[in-house]
């Protein structure tokens, strides 16, 4: 390991900004994606229902 | 600077975007401009926010103080109250194309802080220090730094992008099944 002695001036100010934009990317794409996955199961859900309404065979067979 | 420039970078080409967008929105009436708009908001108003912080940060060691009334933060805070003024609007209206409507008056609008955010350096004698890449000239900075950025910007760049279009996707699916929901009854 480095000593602390060697570390780049100002690593503080350094490490929070790295720190900082990272934390916020993940936050960001990860709710993002998880968004787009809740969005897409609703909208098959919505469909599916709908298919079902439209065909009333396809229900009595499932009633 | 490998995140504070990047981030200036896609705050102002985000801003450029929506007003774009709202061009398209008052002009053609492009519902998917209106869209795009309202994705692009919260994702500009982020890339502002890290850009002031990560230059708040660096301001500290070098300038010795973590904010000033500079030209060029100034005129950069006043983009980020255009972005959060914009993220309001558009979401504040009940019927979604009048949102979209005042918010793309006020994006046209505030257009006229983009220039005034690259200009600011040279216009006023300003702690900022001066463009060290223009469209121009050559960078002042070394080519063993000016690489790094270029990468840098270009995967925060296209990070930007891949968000923008996976967040309109979201927001065109979402409708879609609001729109399934509501056009009959389902049993």
């Amino acid at each position: 390991m480095i000593h602390p002695a060697l570390w780049p001036p100002h690593w503080g100010f350094v490490l929070a900004s790295y720190g900082l934009v990272i934390t916020v990317l993940a936050i960001i794409i990860t709710t993002s994606l998880l968004r787009l996955r809740r969005a897409s199961q609703r909208l098959t859900l919505m469909q599916r229902l709908h298919d079902t309404a439209a065909n009333p065979a396809t229900r009595q067979e499932k009633d | 600077m490998y995140l504070h420039v990047p981030m200036a970078w896609l705050a102002s080409a985000d801003y450029v975007l929506l007003a774009l967008c709202g061009l398209l929105c008052m002009v053609w009436r492009h519902p998917l401009a209106g869209i795009v708009a309202l994705e692009a908001g919260p994702l500009g108003a982020t890339a502002t926010a890290l850009c002031l912080i990560t230059g708040s940060l660096w301001g500290k060691p070098g300038w010795g103080t973590w904010w000033v009334w500079d030209a060029r933060l100034t005129s950069m805070l006043v983009l980020f109250f255009l972005y959060i003024g914009h993220i309001l609007i558009i979401r504040a209206f009940d019927d979604p194309v009048r949102g979209q409507r005042a918010a793309a008056l006020l994006a046209l609008a505030g257009v006229v802080d983009l220039p005034i955010i690259k200009f600011s350096v040279q216009w006023w004698n300003t702690l900022h220090q001066p463009d060290s890449i223009t469209l121009t000239g050559a960078p002042t900075m070394s080519m063993s730094m000016f690489y790094p950025l270029l990468v840098c910007a270009t995967g925060f760049t296209l990070t930007g992008i891949a968000l923008l279009l996976i967040r309109t996707r979201t927001t065109l699916l979402e409708r879609r099944a609001q729109s399934l929901a509501l056009r009959e009854p389902l049993v």
